[in-house]
């Protein structure tokens, strides 16, 4: 399996598994897990930042990151939302880790793109520099 | 930290005000007057096409106009009979102690500026005026929130912190108003966290430097009029590292030193990359090459204004991450100091240093594995070669190494033994050893292990060889001797 299908498949996996703590959050079925994420400032900030590390270092088209972007943005605005309801356990520190997690999942995939992009040939510079010409 | 302070919040902002409008006007009045000195005295900096990037001879001694400011600034408001004077009267003890340092290390950049000064005798006068500010009183005593006990491991750090800090300026000062503009960065930064730390001493030191700042890069901005100079950038380098580490001893919070590294990120990350890249390429730590953050922005084609600008943009949102830290400290500083070193990731990787690509690849993509069994296989095949051995036997060591280096055929012709393997095809590399014969070694195009083994593999082929052969020579000259007796 190529690397790039198996990092959708993982980010898919991870965003079953946010939604997933999302609905779960303050129910009576509520798993150590998810108590333990709730919790752990650094669980969210790691948690995003992957989340949008993947589309970052796997998507080259710019206007094809706008679509798992808005999901991620989407469940920071749920999770805030939760807070806002009284009997909800959700408590508003999550809201900057997860921020923060988005800013550096951006630069940790910008970086991840940069590794994996072969550079230009010698070749192609002077194709690209005659064509100009 | 000024704990009741004896004046109210007003009066020290209104001195704070005066002390840096006041700096200012002196910068704007006195740089002219001492780029018109430097000029008579023709000390001024020459174009060398090489790591000098401007057009035309530039006098060099902002340093001189920025310290008098400085000095204006405090002598006009203590003479002044107003009660801002007595409370900067408070401040003076924290600028009296500097005084020593800043003195030592202006006077080796003005000098170096006048006659000129070799690296080592620079590095000397700078860490003794490390020393003079350890003795007056300034201590790196936390890293990371770890508070150091020992006063060997604090004083160690002081020096290294201060003369990092007072090298790095000077060296990020090759672009016009870049040095200029980001002390003037980093000396706001540090006043907003004075003041919000209420060490209004501290700030009271920082404003005339700043102000004087703001009013000389009115000359020092591109197109420059008059350079910082030695004088200046070490002395602003030395200043800003002085009152980073009062900033960090000051703070009740667990900062320690993450957050004046952060203001000074672009130049102590210049400085340190000068000193790997150096390193890793072999080459001299104080030798000057283009190699900089601003050298490698101006390589990619931005112009200088441009380029100041862009760098200007990270300091300020190192300064915005580093004010972030001091005000809410223990929350964020972690997630703080994640991006922060992801930013710099990606910048590094843009500005495209082909060192650290090098040693990346040797280290990580099984480089270093390659090259040290290289070197294993070229000290054991000369070992071999030494060895008390026939022609006959060299022959067959040489082709059990040939295959490791790449090379896919062999002709030996040396003295009596004529042997030849494998296929000759792709390029040769053909050793002669006079009145014995030759040695070909033959690489096909595609071979698969590295071309800096093989040349090297060549390299002791000839060198065993032609000792070898002597060493032969040798014997049987002897031989023949002891027949002829």
């Amino acid at each position: 399996m190529q690397i790039n299908s198996l990092l959708r498949y993982l980010w898919f996996a991870l965003m079953v598994g946010i939604l997933c703590m999302l609905i779960l959050r303050g129910s009576s079925h509520a798993s150590q897990v998810v108590v333990a994420y709730d919790s752990s400032r650094w669980g969210h900030f790691l948690l995003y930042g992957m989340v949008v590390a993947i589309p970052f270092a796997v998507i080259r088209k710019r206007t094809g990151l706008w679509l798992p972007l808005s999901i991620v943005l989407a469940t920071i605005v749920a999770e805030f939302a939760q807070t806002l309801v009284q009997t909800s356990s959700a408590r508003a520190a999550t809201v900057l880790p997860e921020m923060f997690g988005l800013g550096a999942g951006i630069l940790l995939g910008l970086n991840l793109r940069k590794i994996r992009t072969p550079a230009r040939s010698e070749a192609e510079l002077i194709r690209e520099d005659s064509r100009s010409a | 930290m000024i704990d009741s302070p004896p004046y109210s919040t007003d009066a020290y902002m209104y001195s704070l005000l005066f002390l840096g409008f006041v700096s200012f006007v002196s910068a704007l009045l006195l740089t002219p007057v001492v780029r018109n000195l430097a000029w008579r005295f023709r000390l001024v900096d020459k174009p060398d096409l090489l790591r000098k990037t401007h057009s035309t001879p530039t006098p060099r001694l902002g340093g001189v106009a920025i310290l008098l400011s400085a000095i204006c600034s405090y002598a006009l408001l203590l003479l002044a009979r107003l009660s801002s004077g007595a409370i900067v009267w408070e401040g003076m003890p924290l600028v009296i102690r500097l005084l020593p340092g800043v003195a030592v290390v202006f006077g080796i950049g003005l000098f170096d500026d006048i006659k000129g000064l070799r690296p080592g005798k620079k590095l000397a006068g700078e860490v003794l005026a490390a020393i003079l500010a350890w003795l007056g009183g300034i201590h790196v005593s936390t890293l990371g929130g770890y508070s150091f006990t020992s006063t060997a491991v604090g004083f160690v750090l002081t020096i290294l912190w201060i003369v990092i800090c007072t090298n790095a300026i000077n060296l990020i000062d090759g672009v016009d108003g870049l040095a200029a503009g980001v002390s003037l960065f980093a000396a706001f930064t540090m006043i907003i966290a004075a003041i919000l730390g209420h060490n209004f001493a501290m700030a009271l030191a920082i404003v005339p430097l700043a102000g004087a700042l703001l009013g000389f890069l009115r000359y020092n901005f591109n197109p420059a009029s008059i350079f910082l100079g030695d004088c200046g950038s070490l002395t602003l380098g030395f200043l800003l590292a002085c009152y980073g580490a009062i900033w960090s001893e000051k703070s009740t919070t667990l900062i320690g030193m993450t957050a004046p590294l952060m203001i000074l990120a672009v130049p102590l990350l210049d400085v340190g990359l000068a000193v790997v890249r150096r390193f890793v390429s072999g080459k001299p730590i104080f030798t000057g090459d283009r190699g900089h953050i601003h050298h490698r922005l101006l390589s990619k084609g931005l112009t200088p204004r441009r380029l100041v600008l862009v760098i200007y943009g990270i300091c300020g949102v190192c300064a915005l991450a580093s004010l972030l830290m001091t005000v809410n400290s223990n929350r964020n500083r972690g997630f703080v100091i994640v991006l922060v070193c992801l930013a710099a990731w990606l910048g590094l990787q843009h500005l495209g240093y082909s060192e650290f690509g090098a040693a990346g690849r040797v280290v990580l993509a099984g480089g270093l594995q390659s090259v040290l069994s290289a070197q294993i296989a070229l000290e054991r095949f000369e070992h071999e070669i030494h060895a008390e051995i026939s022609l006959q036997q060299t022959w067959d060591v040489l082709c059990l190494t040939c295959p490791q280096f790449g090379f896919s055929g062999i002709i030996f012709h040396i003295d009596e033994v004529d042997c030849q393997w494998g296929s000759n095809s792709g390029w040769q590399a053909r050793m002669d050893f006079p009145g014995h014969g030759y040695i070909s070694l033959w690489r096909s195009p595609g071979a698969k292990s590295r071309g800096a083994a093989a040349v090297l593999f060549i390299d002791s082929v000839s060198r065993a060889f032609h000792q070898k052969l002597s060493r032969l020579e040798s014997v049987q000259q002897e031989w023949t001797g002891v027949h002829a007796d």
